[in-house]
């Protein structure tokens, strides 16, 4: 029987080792020599942990967006100049001074556009049952109204994550602690056969905040779950959407890849102060 | 004439994007994956993969057709990653392995029977900790174990990856896991599934 090193069961677990023989002979060092054994069980245990643990991601809808914008552009700059200024200046009938005062007017369009608005009042545009706003808001009067209660009930953050992550949600979530808040609970739902991550706070004077949240990927696709494009890009930018009405406050904020949507009856003001800066 | 040279022109670029959306569009998310977990940050993880793509767009004449394409843009993430974000980072790769290895002793189970190996103790785990063990890795371990156990690669394609001889994959891969073992148990002692070890010097 040859020198068997330990290190080799590595490559074993991995089916690396093709030969019959030494097979065999790692199989009898594994059921015979306690070291290999325990070898053996530490290695498998961590390959499957990361084969069943570790979230394979998708890439951001907005990255594989701008590389393709990128890799696209590399083909179509040329035939599209060519198409416009470069015909423009081609054409016989138009002169020098004629491309000059459609360079002016261009010119005099963009200078006399009315300003951007930097905050509009993003909360008209959010319409149609599959639409994240209108969701947030209803998911939180059935809260309010006893309608909808958790399906896991727990103060542990931990505990929430591996409840989003064991009941089928795809994408990383985010549950902090929040100082003067609890966590009561959480709730995963279902939609065209996608998992969706849900959890409440309670506040000191019994105050409810509920948070949804979606990977961006949802939004961009607009299979399933939708929110108006002018919110998405304020939020891209790093800003926090304010919307009160009947006495409670709807957030909208981003966090790494996920958009999260706050809906709370506490103070306002308290409210975007704590969620704005999660 | 010049229209009939442009027309060519055109039809070669328009086919070797084609070619590049077909062949290298499809690892994107492989990619993605892999740059998360080398950086550590999902920001980090886009800007590496836009400049990536950018790169292998910009060399696609350069990729060898019939040569295994993931390999190739695995290779191109791999330099950019050293070139742009490893020199911008405090790079935890000297590790004393001998410390790690005297901890790995201390706490591999004396006994087969040990609860440390059962795997209901580290159900609890969530992906974030299991991603920041493997993200704390030293390079060359973490680059192993994410091409291994994540990506299914074997150890040929990973030797050719990381250009190292096939037995260095197998022992980096075993002192990998080793390491991320050691890593899990103080997870689970930190939780109180397992004894904390103090460690015989």
């Amino acid at each position: 029987m040859m020198e068997i090193n330990i290190n080799i069961i590595s490559a074993y677990i991995d089916g690396e080792v093709k030969d019959e023989q030494v097979k065999n002979e790692i199989l009898t060092k594994i059921q015979n020599d306690k070291d290999f054994e325990i070898e053996y069980r530490v290695q498998s245990l961590v390959k499957s942990l990361i084969k069943e643990k570790v979230v394979y991601q998708q890439t951001p809808a907005k990255v594989r967006a701008k590389i393709l914008k990128s890799i696209g552009s590399g083909t179509k700059t040329q035939s599209e100049k060519k198409s416009f200024f470069a015909d423009l200046f081609e054409k016989p009938s138009f002169s020098f001074a004629t491309a000059f005062v459609v360079i002016l007017a261009i010119a005099l369009i963009i200078i006399n556009r009315p300003g951007v608005v930097e905050k509009k009042d993003f909360a008209i545009e959010q319409l149609g049952s599959d639409n994240m706003f209108v969701q947030a808001k209803n998911n939180f009067n059935s809260i309010t109204e006893g309608k909808l209660v958790p399906q896991l009930t727990t103060k542990n953050a931990d505990e929430i994550k591996k409840f989003f992550n064991d009941n089928g949600v795809k994408y990383s979530t985010l549950v902090p602690n929040i100082s003067d808040w609890i966590i009561l609970g959480a709730v995963v739902s279902e939609d065209h056969g996608e998992k969706f991550a849900h959890h409440v706070y309670v506040g000191k004077k019994g105050e409810l905040a509920y948070l949804f949240q979606v990977d961006e990927s949802y939004l961009y696709d607009h299979e399933i779950i939708s929110l108006s494009e002018d919110l998405i890009k304020y939020l891209d930018e790093g800003n926090c959407y304010s919307y009160e009405s009947n006495g409670s406050v709807t957030l909208f904020t981003k966090k790494a890849n996920n958009i999260c949507a706050i809906v709370s009856n506490g103070n306002p003001k308290e409210i975007e102060n704590t969620f704005c800066s999660l | 004439m010049f229209a009939f040279l442009f027309a060519i022109f055109k039809s070669d670029e328009q086919k070797l994007n084609e070619e590049f959306e077909r062949e290298a569009v499809p690892h994107m998310d492989s990619l993605y994956n892999f740059a998360l977990k080398m950086t550590g940050d999902s920001d980090d993880a886009s800007d590496l993969i836009q400049e990536t793509y950018l790169k292998a767009f910009r060399f696609w004449d350069k990729f060898e057709k019939g040569t295994n394409c993931k390999a190739w843009l695995f290779r191109i993430m791999k330099n950019t990653y050293i070139n742009t974000y490893r020199k911008n980072t405090k790079e935890p790769d000297k590790v004393d392995y001998e410390e790690i290895e005297n901890f790995y002793e201390n706490i591999k189970p004396s006994s087969t029977d040990s609860a440390h190996l059962e795997r209901d103790i580290y159900d609890n785990l969530l992906d974030d900790e299991l991603s920041g063990a493997i993200s704390s890795l030293p390079e060359d371990f973490r680059t192993v174990v994410i091409l291994c156990d994540i990506e299914g690669y074997t150890y040929d394609e990973i030797a050719d990856f990381v250009d190292v001889p096939v037995g260095t994959v197998r022992s980096r891969l075993h002192r990998a896991r080793k390491m991320l073992y050691t890593k899990l148990h103080d997870y689970a002692s930190d939780k109180g599934y397992v004894s904390k070890v103090k460690i015989k010097k």
